[in-house]
């Protein structure tokens, strides 16, 4: 609709002002509805993360820096609390994990992308397994993983048995999405490589992967958001003693989260509960921060 | 001698008889168009003059494709086929990567060494070994006084990709941002860039697959010039849909229909003077 008043000199002739643009909804009440509901929205999305954030924030700081000394005590106390022991076995489950599933992921969706046969019954299996995969609960990994690795293997509660339960659990996240970047990845690209006279092995590490980077970094992201989010499965894997676990000698040990869920489920200890919640979101944000880091070392400047 | 020979060769996608019988011999440092409406199985030719078409999971290709006399499929490396059969697309398709990169990818695929070599020592070279005690004793010796050159891959590959952007007229374009990002070029920039990958392996063959099709009329006429200028030291057979461009650069023109070839010969011999009546028809729709 055009607005009544002709516009003014130097003034651009294709920008409304605020007012005749709700001038121009008056005519239109449908549209003027769906723009105020697709608002709220947004606003809500934003608006809730920032409000856990802010949160969070305000409840933990505090604590976190006044009750610094006890939370991050070398060793765990029932007075101090300290967090250090869960911090590194959550670091510890991260890294095994990663080592785990990142290759074994990756290189599986290599093999459906670019060597098996897209239509074969075996590839289709995969793709469904890795579908089920995803959606099972992380419960039932954990049970999985105590019935193998606790009592089968009889290793007891340990930072591996965690591990390889978590490693089994991200894994089809990690495989679907480096599956879906590389499927994305224009035919034309391989084609001109191989016309070049590059083979399979090159054209998938020079050309492909780089080319579907910023797709398995955020597979791996998830994956280890999943990881650090994880309480369930790592109670009946990993175990709930307040000790600091290791991957080598096969103490297990509860991670940030587990130890976040005692604190809070205690009551005893609210405001280290605030300062443990703090410290694991940053633990998220450090791992944010650390692939978009990643992501621009592997990628060249241009 | 011819640069391609083709015998009975038979292409099918699955149950689609898609190149039927076709026997040719493409002329070396020539211009050879493959012309023909879509589908009749030029660029299935095209592409199985370096064995793209095994990339297809259902084509099977039947007969015998000689290159310089040796038989593409039976007896040679594939990859060192495509270096020797190089290939640009109907799409400029650059690698992600910078422009450099672009043209050193290929170059790293088939190996590079540093090259070390003894040449003759400049004067003041000379006077500098006469001092040292070696230099000394080679000349009591009779032996001849030579110095060590090494020209490093860096350096061989800046040569390669300077020579390679030149042929494809493009150096001046890009000298000052070898650096950068090639996806950042034009398309028309990006498909000589494409080439100039291609020249970089120093093949003996180059086909493009409509190579100027999603190009704007300059870029047209600027790759039209550098495929002409290109055919004194390379073989070039390209699809095109293009007749007007048949007619100004290609020596030789192969019509196609429904995977059969009808005819092939010299450009202004079937422009004129069509043999037979399909392709005059063909050639008198496109140009109505």
């Amino acid at each position: 609709m055009l607005p009544k008043e002709s516009k003014k000199k130097g003034e651009a002739i294709n920008r409304l002002t605020l007012g005749q643009k709700l001038l121009a909804y008056t005519k239109k009440p449908f549209s003027f509805m769906l723009l105020i509901a697709i608002s709220i929205s947004a606003i809500i999305t934003l608006g809730s993360v920032v409000w856990i954030i802010i949160y969070i924030f305000m409840k933990g700081t505090v604590p976190l820096f006044a009750q610094a000394k006890d939370l991050f005590a070398l060793t765990w106390t029932t007075t101090n609390q300290s967090m250090f022991p869960a911090l590194i076995n959550t670091l510890q489950i991260i890294v095994v994990s990663l080592l785990i599933a990142v290759p074994i992921g990756v290189c599986a969706a290599i093999y459906l992308v670019e060597y098996a046969n897209s239509k074969s019954m075996f590839v289709q299996s995969v793709r469904l397994a890795a579908e089920v995969l995803a959606g099972i609960p992380s419960i039932v990994y954990g049970i999985f993983g105590m019935i193998v690795f606790v009592n089968v293997f009889q290793w007891g509660y340990s930072i591996l048995g965690g591990a390889l339960t978590m490693s089994f659990m991200i894994l089809p996240l990690i495989l679907r999405t480096t599956e879906e970047s590389l499927r994305a990845v224009p035919n034309a690209i391989r084609e001109s490589s191989y016309a070049l006279g590059a083979g399979k092995l090159r054209t998938i590490f020079y050309i492909i992967l780089p080319a579907g980077l910023s797709g398995i970094l955020s597979g791996i992201i998830m994956g280890i958001g999943r990881v650090v989010g994880e309480t369930g499965a790592l109670i009946y894997t990993a175990g709930i003693t307040n000790g600091l676990g290791n991957i080598l000698n096969g103490d297990g040990g509860k991670t940030l989260s587990v130890h976040l869920y005692f604190l809070a489920k205690e009551g005893l200890y609210t405001d280290k509960a605030w300062a443990t919640a703090l410290v694991l979101l940053l633990l998220v944000f450090a791992v944010y921060g650390l692939a978009g880091f990643v992501e621009n070392k592997l990628k060249r400047e241009y | 001698m011819s640069a391609f020979e083709l015998q009975n060769l038979n292409v099918y996608y699955g149950n689609y008889h898609a190149n039927k019988d076709i026997n040719m011999e493409i002329e070396r440092n020539k211009i050879t168009a493959l012309i023909g409406s879509s589908g009749c199985g030029k660029s299935t030719l095209l592409r199985s003059l370096n064995r793209m078409n095994d990339l297809v999971p259902n084509c099977r290709v039947l007969g015998t494709v000689l290159l310089e006399g040796e038989d593409i499929y039976r007896s040679m490396d594939i990859n060192l086929l495509r270096k020797r059969v190089g290939m640009v697309f109907q799409k400029p398709s650059p690698f992600a990567m910078s422009i450099y990169d672009n043209i050193a990818y290929g170059l790293k695929t088939h190996g590079i060494k540093n090259i070390v070599e003894y040449v003759e020592p400049s004067r003041e070279q000379r006077e500098q070994l006469l001092k040292t005690k070696a230099g000394q004793k080679k000349i009591a010796e009779g032996k001849p006084l030579l110095v060590k050159k090494v020209t490093t891959k860096k350096e061989q590959i800046m040569e390669i990709v300077e020579k390679s952007l030149k042929a494809a007229a493009l150096w001046e374009d890009v000298k000052d941002r070898l650096n950068k990002n090639a996806l950042g070029l034009s398309g028309g920039q990006q498909q000589r860039l494409c080439i100039a990958r291609s020249l970089a392996i120093s093949p003996e063959v180059l086909l493009m697959d409509e190579a100027t099709s999603a190009l704007d009329p300059r870029s047209t006429a600027k790759i039209e010039e550098l495929i002409v200028r290109l055919k004194e030291k390379y073989t070039i057979i390209m699809v095109t849909h293009n007749m007007r461009q048949t007619m100004r650069i290609a020596d030789n023109t192969a019509f196609f229909v429904q995977g059969e070839l009808i005819e092939y010969g010299n450009t202004k011999q079937i422009f004129d003077n069509a043999k037979d009546e399909r392709t005059a028809e063909f050639l008198s729709s496109e140009f109505a």
